[in-house]
């Protein structure tokens, strides 16, 4: 092995350094620049529509979602559900979509809905600050509806 | 059913320690680190696994109000932890290639950090979000991919014993060079997330080297007093011990509040503590018992409860994890390769070091889990993270392995061992005690050299296997493991200055080594040196009919080589041996040692006792006496005895024997760790020393070189 005084070494060393943090300032100013996340929109949603199709019907629900940048997942719930009910939703979430701001889809399942297992829902919507506008489908029947984001000391209280 | 928050976390963690240890030790046959099986007993409780298949059980063991007190134990668990790895870093790591190390772990950091912040221009869009900086995201990926798990690595090279090779000592000091950068890379990333760019993170990035300059001058002298306190007192007292426990809270404190993280402030303390032999094994003994059992087992499981590979429910999100265990497992590869060949490794040994390098283990989760908590990655990025680690940890035994085969691990000791010549008579003695087994050895030189005049060639081969039964212990370090090995090895040498004759002490040659798996270890000895026998020892169970059960069972069972099982009964001398004649060919070996034993020395008589119906001898047992030159036939006796009970008659005959030699029933292993009935028997009745023979190879011969010296001697 070497000495670490050899000129090729050091040269060596050196190059590298000054490569590693020309590389990374170069890639911060262009991502800072350029490269835009998605903001935040996470959390339980109480939705209102003039009248929920099908098995939906006389329910009152929630949007539950989970976000990691674009890539949505969740679970549409009863506001009745237990907390145990709720985590275990989280646990294994029924929806999953995408957000590309404002717009946001989900679609999957309803398993944690009594009497709705088996259909499948669809929802489109925008995202203004925090409430959601847009468009549920459920077994081929479209409605319009509202969501409103919890605040977080009702979501705890649910 | 509603429980007592108290209750129901007790109840998780009962959970929690009882699969962790489960799956932990199922690891450790797969021959994975036990930790790596701890992560993923952690994993299995959340929604990876437990979650999918049981949501609403799952739910009712880890409802969301418990979860902030595994979060406390936890962060009491790391914080202990990591002054355990900083107690761990001892300077004496550093002593082996410093130069080399810093240039290969910096390029090794430097180049996965590189990637990771190319990589952040394609995930920072797709799972980030907008109130996290792209600078900070970008560092903290770099951080996450440059990791090299020091802990987690010391193990691995204690098992594969290179402790001692250059690789070892090499990869050791890397990785100690990159534990240090990748904390601090980690603390400015940290600062740099909390506010969001780099500017404001300036005061805390000063406020963090003022609190380390302070540590390791003012700090270093105020600890230094813990080791004066010991070797006063020869002890660790608890109030030393809650001293210094004060000490490391209030460090991770302060590093808390300088606005870095509880962790750094913890370690800190582990890398100024005077590295004091005695007072760093206790300090360490005394904590890593709780912490490593209870407290990291349910880090591991809160860690889980946050790992959701159910996230990953498109094909493009396994494309894009496939990308980041691929830059991670590249990045590091190829900067500590590179790094390494410029600096003069060799091919193998860079490849092997680079392989070494990517093991990140839990060092990596503990980075994950703070990126985590301060948002800075998003649950799907931590999901594919957490794959990385497991993956990059896994897959470092076997590719090690692979490059670096064990047997070949001896070619580049430091202080290289002889190898046994191949026409040497080679007996391998494994030893677990060398203050007890002076018979064994003794019975080995017996059989192997004698007192002849002549230089016999033979060797003698004593084996002492240091087993970790736990492997994330502090014992289990390279340097306390070479302390162990250092120790046997001079225990050994203190025997061997004792036997006789002294001049043939030097053919006495032990090997002292760590293995896990001691019966295999001698197995795999035994057929690199091609030894002739292993001679093993025996002590009967006192409390259960087990035979053969344990080590010497296995021995038995696997090597492919002929075996001899010792049982001491302490007789001091050899001079009347005992063979009942039975005619199969594990007899035939107890034959040809006791004619060793026999052509070795001239005081030595042999009565081979026939008890009817085996009073014929078989033919190749008579050509063998035939061959013999009659300075040894006529020490041989050859009675026939008339009994209803052989086994009785053999045992009335020990009386007057020093050693029986007998060779295993032909229905030996059939039972399972029986030697078969007969030999069983003699086993727990026979008065004298015995031995018991196990032929494997029916070609090979431990007589042939032995007849011709004697043939010479008759000349």
């Amino acid at each position: 092995m070497k000495s670490l005084f050899n000129a090729k070494w050091l040269t060596f060393y050196g190059t590298t350094i000054a490569f590693v943090i020309a590389l990374f300032s170069i890639v911060t100013n262009y991502g800072e620049a350029n490269l835009k996340a998605q903001p935040k929109i996470s959390g339980r949603y109480k939705i209102s529509a003039a009248e929920l199709p099908g098995c939906l019907k006389g329910k009152y629900l929630v949007l539950s979602i989970e976000q990691s940048g674009v890539y949505l997942n969740g679970s549409l719930l009863e506001i009745s559900h237990s907390t145990q009910e709720q985590t275990a939703s989280r646990k294994k979430p029924s929806l999953t979509g995408k957000f590309r701001q404002p717009n946001l889809e989900l679609s999957g399942t309803l398993r944690q809905i009594q009497g709705c297992e088996n259909s499948a829902i669809a929802i489109q919507s925008t995202i203004d600050q925090s409430t959601l506008k847009g468009n549920l489908n459920l077994d081929n029947t479209t409605i319009d509806f509202v969501a409103k984001l919890e605040e977080a000391s009702e979501a705890i209280k649910q | 059913m509603h429980l007592d928050i108290v209750v129901q976390v007790l109840i998780q963690i009962l959970l929690v320690i009882g699969l962790s240890r489960l799956v932990g030790l199922g690891f450790r046959r797969l021959n994975q680190p036990l930790v790596i099986g701890e992560i993923v007993a952690g994993i299995m409780l959340g929604p990876s696994l437990f979650g999918m298949i049981a949501p609403n059980v799952a739910a009712w063991f880890f409802p969301p109000e418990t979860i902030p007190f595994l979060g406390v134990l936890s962060q009491i668990g790391l914080i202990f932890f990591m002054f355990l790895i900083g107690l761990e870093l001892d300077p004496k790591y550093l002593k082996n290639g410093l130069n080399v190390a810093i240039l290969v772990s910096h390029v090794s950091i430097l180049v996965p950090f590189s990637l990771g912040t190319l990589a952040s221009l394609l995930l920072y869009p797709l799972v980030s979000f907008d109130g996290v900086s792209f600078t900070a995201f970008a560092l903290f990926l770099g951080a996450a991919m440059s990791i090299t798990a020091f802990p987690v690595l010391a193990r691995i090279i204690t098992e594969n014993n290179l402790q001692n090779t250059r690789l070892g000592a090499l990869a050791l000091t890397c990785a100690a060079v990159d534990d240090v950068t990748a904390w601090c890379l980690l603390a400015l990333a940290i600062a740099v997330t909390r506010y969001n760019n780099m500017i404001a993170a300036v005061p805390t990035i000063l406020e963090s080297v003022a609190y380390i300059a302070i540590m390791l001058t003012l700090g270093r002298w105020l600890l230094k007093q813990f080791a004066v306190m010991y070797d006063r007192r020869g002890k660790l007292t608890q109030t030393v011990l809650a001293i210094i426990y004060i000490v490391v809270v209030i460090s991770a404190l302060v590093t808390e509040l300088i606005g870095i993280h509880l962790i750094f402030g913890a370690f800190l303390v582990g890398v100024t503590m005077p590295k004091h032999p005695g007072l760093t094994r206790e300090l360490a003994q005394k904590t890593e018992d709780f912490v490593l059992t209870f407290l990291l087992p349910v880090f591991f499981a809160y860690s889980g409860l946050r790992t959701q590979i159910g996230l990953l429910n498109r094909p493009v999100l396994w494309g894009l994890c496939a990308i980041v265990v691929a830059v991670a497992i590249v990045g590091k590869y190829v900067g500590t390769y590179v790094a390494a060949r410029v600096s003069g490794v060799e091919k193998r040994e860079a490849s092997a070091l680079g392989w070494l390098m990517n093991t990140r283990g839990l060092t990596e989760l503990i980075v994950l889990n703070i990126g985590l908590s301060l948002n800075v990655i998003s649950p799907l990025l931590f999901t594919m993270l957490v794959i990385m680690a497991l993956v990059t940890t896994f897959m470092t035994s076997p590719l090690l392995e692979m490059i670096y085969p064990k047997q070949q691990i001896r070619q580049h000791q430091i202080n290289q061992p002889e190898i046994p010549k191949s026409d040497q008579y080679h007996v391998l003695v494994p030893i677990a005690n060398p203050t007890t087994q002076r018979g064994l050895i003794e019975l080995a030189m017996s059989i192997a050299i004698g007192n002849s005049s002549r230089q016999p060639n033979a060797i003698v081969t004593p084996l002492s296997l240091i087993q970790f039964d736990q492997d994330y212990v502090y014992e289990s370090l390279p340097i306390e493991a070479n302390r162990q090995i250092a120790l046997t090895d001079e225990k050994l040498q203190a025997l061997i200055q004792t036997l006789e004759p002294a001049g043939y002490r030097h053919l006495v040659r032990p090997i002292v080594q760590v293995d896990r798996d001691v019966a295999r270890a001698t197995t795999q000895i035994a057929m690199r040196d091609r030894a002739n026998l292993i001679l093993v020892g025996w002590h009967r169970p006192a409390f259960h009919s087990n035979r053969l059960g344990g080590r010497v069972g296995e021995i038995l069972t696997t090597a492919p080589v002929d075996v001899a099982v010792f049982v001491d009964r302490h007789s001091t001398k050899l001079e009347n041996l005992l063979l009942p004649y039975v005619p199969n060919i594990h007899t035939d070996l107890g034959l040809e040692l006791a004619l060793r034993l026999l052509i070795n020395s001239d005081q030595t008589h042999l009565r081979i006792l026939r008890v009817q119906p085996f009073s014929e001898l078989s033919s190749e047992f008579n050509s063998l006496l035939d061959r013999l030159p009659d300075r040894v036939r006529r020490r041989i006796d050859l009675p026939i005895v008339e009994t209803n009970s052989p086994i009785q008659a053999v045992i009335e005959a020990s009386e007057f024997a020093d050693l029986t030699i007998a060779g295993a029933s032909r229905e030996w292993g059939i039972e399972r760790q029986t030697l078969g009935r007969y030999t069983d028997e003699l086993a727990t009745e026979c008065r004298s020393s015995l031995l018991i023979t196990r032929r494997y190879s029916q070609v090979a011969s431990h007589l042939s070189a032995m007849l011709e010296i004697a043939d010479e001697k008759l000349v």
